[in-house]
């Protein structure tokens, strides 16, 4: 197995978690699993990798009835269960595609299996159409091998087989831009596992269960990943020499340096393109490299550099330790270790810096072993994948940048005098009070945001909807830009308020917004507009929500306290002076 | 090594039976225990054989009705020493 593969769960280890957690929570978690197969083993799979990536709530999966994929689809319903996976096999479109049908063979059949997995496509179609308006759903379409009912010899394409990708791809055209419905990639599938090792003839025809034990887990950790929307990673911090490109650049310098198919280097600088899109599309890259910097500085200015300077911030070129210069960056980032990935050709500084900071993910570049190249860029790819790119994604290096020179420098530049500074800012703010449901960016904001959270609860798609259609729900987002230029949507607030009072479940802040007074704001416009005599915050203190303590304490408000109660007299008395100009966009 | 092995169909059991305890585990069969239904049994094989990489053939599985049986197929087998 590749050092860039994930180990998955073996059943034994997969029940064990299950039985583990059982007794310990009282928030329930319902998944409905539709199949025509026993899913048996699958369902246990599914849902031992949720239970660990969801340790406060008790998973629970149902399934239906064996052989009736299309009533099991029909099933589950909006209030019962959270979210839905489909697996669909060919068999359940016909089951002459199988390996449990004695239906014999003629050639007028094969011309009958074509149609008939053509009328009962269209009858999947609706299936889902229907399903997907009442919960989110993951669709696994067809992994496994069927029967060799064409005549012809494998290798070469037959009706059957064509129709069979022509199919697929109808399902794939209409669903995969839907908001609500999920589609594994059957290219990841094909990367890992042949058809052969995901077969079980044996279990198939003794149980009805139809994989094999790695495939099932392999395939549990994706539908697992569908539903709890992991956090992607948000920054990457690279190392130079062997990594970046091959060659020392203190001994041959920056023209001895290549990431080129004619010197050997392709793959570095592949990583380089890799690197190239994950900049473009929001995560921060920062360098840590043993070197002098007027030599970085002359590499980095070569044309042919695929990776360029301007997408690197912060550079930390010197020759102390390296886990001195991720320190350093952790800092200017602003953001915890545990959403950082390390990356060197050394072992011995990869260990160095695990040493230092256990809980970053530190990954080997495979210098000597070009071949491991795409497992590896596979694996950043799984670490920083998002669903949808959004406009805060584009800016978000630069406005660190801005953060680190402006603020983060008055703050501990006693000569900077904080009220002039933010008094000269321009800042605006963006008000948005409506279509939260639909709000991608507010959805990941209240996901991934650690530092200024108010209790760290984290929302699946269909509890965010849940929340956002509740009676009296009251949400804000609101976006901030100032002379320096815009960091886009920074501050989530959601409440249910109910007569003057505002209960308030959720309360986040992106750390590029510290230091502004945004929060203030936010918080004295709702008391404004709303009328509100009070707002009360549902909080639980987590290992990294020091920043929102902080910023309570400001109002003599007690973070041992669950239920933190802010009076508007209070807020008045106490809140520092605001400049922001505001605007509400709806 | 014997117990390391043991200890292995001893975990396998007591995924399935999570309600049991290990001497309960030891005298563990198809008549004895109530738990022990069809999809038991079907976990136990498919856990036995992955845990212990082995095949337990169809007409076998009538054979494995208890824990003692069980680990004497194992040993049989050579997987528990």
């Amino acid at each position: 197995m590749s050092m860039y593969e994930e180990k998955h769960l073996t059943l034994l280890e997969a029940l064990e978690i299950i039985k583990r957690r059982k007794a310990k929570s009282t928030i329930e978690f319902p998944v409905f699993f539709a199949s025509g197969f026993t899913p048996l083993h699958l369902l246990s799979f599914t849902q031992a990798y949720l239970q660990a990536s969801s340790p406060e709530e008790t998973i629970i999966i149902k399934s239906g009835l064996f052989n009736d994929l299309f009533g099991n689809i029909e099933i589950p319903k909006k209030d019962e269960f959270r979210h839905l996976l489909i697996v669909v096999e060919w068999p359940d479109l016909d089951p002459r595609l199988g390996f449990r049908s004695n239906s014999g063979w003629s050639l007028s059949m094969v011309e009958d299996v074509i149609e008939t997995i053509e009328k009962r496509t269209l009858m999947l179609l609706n299936a889902i159409r229907n399903a997907s308006t009442e919960i989110p759903v993951t669709l696994c379409l067809p992994t496994l091998p069927v029967f060799p009912l064409s005549y012809t010899p494998p290798y070469l394409l037959n009706p059957l087989h064509q129709k069979m990708d022509v199919l697929t791809i109808r399902i794939q055209e209409e669903f995969m831009f839907h908001p609500r419905v999920q589609i594994i990639d059957p290219y990841w599938l094909d990367l890992h596992y042949s058809q052969y090792d995901r077969f079980n003839t044996e279990s198939e025809a003794a149980f009805g269960f139809p994989y094999s034990l790695p495939f099932a887990s392999f395939l549990g950790s994706l539908f697992a990943e569908t539903i709890s929307y992991p956090t992607p990673k948000k920054g990457l911090i690279t190392d130079l020499d062997g990594t970046l490109w091959s060659g020392i650049l203190g001994d041959v310098g920056e023209g001895g340096i290549h990431w080129d198919l004619n010197h050997h280097a392709m793959h570095h600088g592949l990583y380089q393109k890799l690197l190239l899109s994950l900049a473009e599309t929001g995560t921060l890259i920062a360098a840590a490299s043993k070197n002098d910097m007027p030599n970085v500085e002359k590499a980095f200015h070569r044309p042919d550099l695929i990776f360029t300077e301007d997408k690197v911030f912060p550079f930390q070129v010197h020759w102390n330790p390296k886990s001195y210069s991720v320190g350093d960056i952790l800092r200017t980032w602003n953001i915890g270790e545990d959403s950082v990935v390390f990356v060197d050709d050394s072992p011995l500084e990869l260990e160095e810096v695990k040493n230092h900071f256990p809980k970053l993910t530190c990954l080997r570049f495979p210098k000597e072993d070009a071949q491991q190249i795409l497992r590896f860029l596979n694996l950043l790819r799984v670490l920083f994948g998002k669903r949808q790119i959004t406009a805060e994604d584009k800016i978000r290096s630069q406005s660190i940048r801005v953060s680190r020179e402006v603020f983060q420098t008055a703050e501990s530049d006693t000569s900077v005098d904080q009220e002039s500074l933010l008094s000269s800012l321009q800042s605006m703010l963006e008000i948005y009070t409506r279509g939260l449901e639909d709000d991608t960016r507010a959805f990941e904001l209240v996901n991934k945001t650690n530092q200024f959270n108010l209790n760290g609860e984290r929302f699946s798609q269909s509890a965010w909807e849940g929340l956002c259609k509740s009676p009296g729900f009251s949400g804000i987002v609101i976006a901030y830009k100032d002379k320096f230029g815009p960091l886009g949507k920074i501050l989530v607030l959601l409440g249910v308020e109910e007569r003057g009072i505002l209960d308030v479940r959720s309360f986040v802040m992106s750390c590029r917004a510290f230091s502004r007074r945004v929060e203030h704001q936010c918080l004295q416009w709702l008391f404004e507009n709303y009328g509100l005599r009070e707002i009360r915050f549902h909080f639980r203190p987590t290992e990294k929500n020091g920043p929102i303590q902080t910023f309570f304490k400001e109002y003599d408000l007690n973070p041992e306290d669950s239920m933190l109660v802010l009076k508007r007299e209070e807020f008045k008395k106490k809140t520092p002076k605001l400049y922001h100009s505001i605007e509400v966009k709806n | 090594m014997a117990s390391e092995s043991k200890e292995k169909l001893e975990r396998c059991f007591l995924a399935v039976f999570p309600e049991m305890d290990l001497k309960e585990i030891e005298q563990a069969s198809t008549d004895k225990t109530l738990d022990w239904d069809s999809m038991a049994s079907v976990m136990l094989y498919s856990l036995i054989s992955q845990e212990f990489g082995i095949k337990i053939l169809p007409e076998k599985m009538v054979d494995l009705n208890s824990y003692s049986t069980i680990y004497t197929f194992l040993a049989e087998e050579g997987k528990i020493k």
